[in-house]
């Protein structure tokens, strides 16, 4: 596609509504599959903003690209480790809702 | 640009923040799953607009591919206890939809202010030169990132099977 007068402003105002719709979801669903969802959409709005900032701004050096990269890995590795994590307490409690776990709770 | 261009952007967007609104907010958390699908997609399409083919590709492989089908397990694993007919949200729906939505209205004013009207993007670039360039980085200048990515990929996989294996099965196996 070629959309060569696209500002750059489109892409930063996107991400920042990306990135509210991601927080509103952290802050208020109750199942943690679904709280690690909306970190999913929070960080992919961060991506964007990397990789619209590396565009538009610094096109010959591609840092923001590589640490488009970095993020994208440790998405994954928290993805996995996070299902793992929910998987165990679903097994001990019968439950993945966050509000009901409470046995760190003083 | 052209009427056509202008269309399929605002459809991207369309699509884009619709899918993510849907994962946030749906009822049943299996549709919420799948509304993760074209958000990535849309995330994808928008590095596509920024000429990054690479990272398209990466976006589909591992968002769309990978991180989907471990969520969607997930929640398939752990369907009997949520019921899609109870209210998902916690009882700081209300506060996290003022804080989310303030701070949404504080963002864009900022960037409206004060980001400088950049209206074009500063020419083509080659989808091929950028790759080509990306991988020496990442075994030149970013090598140290790089290697400590996979160190990190190594553990959080162990540390997946180790969390997420079953204790009672492995005790009932040795014993019988």
């Amino acid at each position: 596609m070629n959309l060569d007068n696209l500002p750059l402003h489109f892409f930063v105002l996107l991400s920042a509504v990306l990135f509210a719709i991601g927080l509103y979801g952290l802050i208020s669903r109750r199942n943690a599959i679904a709280v690690l969802m909306s970190i999913e959409i929070v960080m992919n709005a961060a991506n964007l903003n990397f990789v619209a900032f590396w565009r538009y701004l610094h096109p010959q050096s591609l840092e923001g690209v590589v640490f488009v990269l970095v993020t994208i890995t440790v998405a994954a590795a928290e993805v996995a480790v996070g299902m793992a994590v929910v998987l165990s307490i679903y097994r001990m409690l019968h439950t993945v809702n966050v509000d009901e776990v409470a046995q760190m709770r003083g | 640009m052209s009427t056509l261009e202008l269309v399929l952007l605002v459809l991207l967007t369309a699509m884009t923040v619709l899918s993510a609104l849907m994962v946030v907010a749906v009822r049943n958390l299996i549709h919420a799953g799948f509304g993760l699908l074209p958000f990535f997609l849309g995330i994808g399409g928008f590095y596509l607009i920024l000429s990054l083919e690479f990272l398209f590709a990466l976006q589909l492989l591992l968002y769309a591919g990978a991180v989907m089908v471990v969520v969607l397990f997930a929640l398939m694993l752990t369907r009997d206890v949520m019921n899609p007919h109870v209210r998902q949200t916690n009882r700081l729906a209300l506060a996290g939809a003022a804080v989310s939505a303030s701070l949404m209205v504080f963002l864009l004013g900022v960037i409206y202010r004060s980001l400088k009207p950049l209206a074009v993007l500063p020419g083509a670039v080659d989808a091929d030169a950028i790759t080509r360039e990306l991988g020496r980085l990442l075994l030149h200048e970013y090598v140290l990132p790089f290697e400590l990515t996979s160190a990190l990929l190594l553990s959080a996989m162990l540390g997946a099977v180790f969390l997420a294996r079953n204790p009672k099965v492995e005790l009932e196996e040795e014993a019988g």
